[in-house]
């Protein structure tokens, strides 16, 4: 992963948690500690949550799907010997997990996109929320970003997340999916001119 | 679009990829400060990537949390688990017991003679080996045979018992039967006496009435007979009694003439 993609990562999600107390929690987590891991997963939980919820545009496939991503990473922790980013390394699972889904999903299966399982949604929160229209706006974005991403191939959509989410670089998303670059490259192109022509169109 | 435009529109995507040299970069944005089709079609690009990085992220629905789920390793995963060290010693102790299991299956005999180790497979005193084998076939068969008899005795024991306790249910069952039939044929004449009884009653009732009248009948028959038997004996009587008052009166009177 580049510099600048892992920067972004840790200002996402680890505001004071440093790469060194992350190391020794993966240490940890490799020999069992159970506490550890969970201390990994509340750092990443929000970043894999955003990821499958992009990937399958539902809210509760995308927390099943984030439950499973994180037991297998536990599981298979043993198998991490730190040669890559602990990130990388996530992405990975999660991303490949997220395309199994999506492509085992039956042809035209439903999408919830609606607001009412956001988290916004209880009548407190929702009445705070009418007084900030800023974050109403980008409730009403975020659903016409999933309407757009539905309409990728779930292997597009796991490059187009990488690039324009996770700020990767080609190379680094060709190391995270275990694919050829121009095969990475293919498929960008082909995802942003499929999301330009959605998003033009007022999906 | 023109036929040159459609040269740019991959480069137009190449540039919000950051795909482009520099050179081609700077091409494009000639281009494209020319080209006012070319520049809606960066404007539509550049809408949809700015819909995307001001979407942000959502906040969970919940934490997250893994589990430990404690499992039985198998005796593979044990062995895989171990430092090459102790899988060695496991595998030479587990392949050393191996040869003596096949050693101990297959009879074989190791014995120590004319100075050295000897093994060898199968048996060297045939003979011997039959009459062993017999022999403890014989005694396996015999004890076997022992084992079938007093099974056997105790098989006619259980069976016995059982027998008679069937007999003695059946018996039981067979009195309570008969019982059941007497006291039904009982009810039953009980009931057809009754019933003849008041019949025969009746039928008595009718001809002693019968009877009654016929004798009462024949009564007043012979009443009448009697009542008609005395009135001619009456008169009979008196008819005598006349006679012999004339007799006597002529008697009277032929005394007194005489006289």
């Amino acid at each position: 992963m580049s510099e600048t993609a892992d920067s972004v990562l840790g200002n996402k999600q680890s505001a004071g948690v440093s790469a060194d107390q992350e190391y020794a929690w993966v240490s940890a987590s490799r020999e069992g500690d159970t506490l550890a891991f969970n201390r990994l997963v509340l750092k990443w939980e929000r970043t894999v949550y955003n990821v499958a919820l992009r990937m399958l545009q539902d809210r509760e496939e995308a927390a099943e799907a984030t439950q499973e991503v994180f037991f297998l990473a536990f599981k298979g922790i043993r198998r991490f010997r730190g040669d890559s980013r602990f990130s990388t390394w996530l992405y990975r699972i999660a991303l490949n997990h997220c395309v199994t889904r999506a492509k085992q999903r039956p042809p035209g299966a439903h999408f919830s996109l609606d607001d009412a399982n956001e988290s916004i949604g209880s009548a407190e929160q929702l009445r705070i929320a009418e007084t900030q229209s800023s974050e109403l706006i980008r409730a009403e974005k975020r659903k016409r970003v999933l309407t757009a991403l539905s309409h990728l191939p779930p292997d597009q959509r796991a490059v187009v997340e990488l690039r324009f989410f996770q700020d990767l670089t080609f190379e680094d998303i060709a190391a995270v999916l275990e694919t050829p670059l121009s095969t990475v490259k293919s498929r960008l192109y082909a995802g942003l001119e499929t999301l330009k022509i959605r998003v033009g169109a007022g999906a | 679009m023109k036929s040159e435009c459609s040269e740019y529109q991959k480069k137009i995507a190449g540039s919000f990829l950051g795909d482009l040299s520099e050179t081609e970069r700077k091409e494009l944005e000639e281009h494209v400060a020319a080209c006012p089709q070319c520049r809606s079609e960066q404007a539509g690009y550049a809408e949809a990537l700015e819909l995307l990085k001001s979407a942000g992220d959502e906040t969970v629905p919940h934490h997250f949390f893994v589990h430990r789920v404690e499992q039985i390793p198998n005796p593979w995963q044990l062995f895989c688990r171990m430092k090459p060290v102790w899988q060695t010693a496991t595998a030479a102790v587990a392949v050393l017991l191996l040869m003596v299991s096949v050693a101990a299956l297959s009879r074989v005999q190791i014995r120590f003679s004319s100075g050295g180790w000897a093994m060898s497979f199968g048996g060297t005193d045939i003979e011997a080996l039959r009459a062993g084998i017999l022999k403890a076939a014989e005694a396996k068969s015999r004890q076997a045979m022992d084992g079938r008899i007093q099974e056997v005795w105790a098989e006619i024991g259980q069976s016995t018992a059982a027998a008679a306790q069937h007999q003695r249910e059946y018996l039981d069952a067979e009195l309570l039967r008969l019982d059941s039939k007497l006291k039904r044929r009982v009810e039953t004449a009980e009931g057809n006496v009754r019933a003849d009884t008041q019949n025969l009653v009746y039928d008595v009732y009718q001809t002693v009435s019968q009877q009654r009248a016929q004798d009462l009948g024949i009564v007043n028959l012979r009443f009448d007979a009697i009542e008609a038997n005395n009135a001619i004996k009456a008169r009979q009587t008196n008819n005598i009694l006349g006679t012999l008052l004339e007799v006597a009166e002529l008697k009277l009177e032929q005394t007194g003439e005489q006289k």
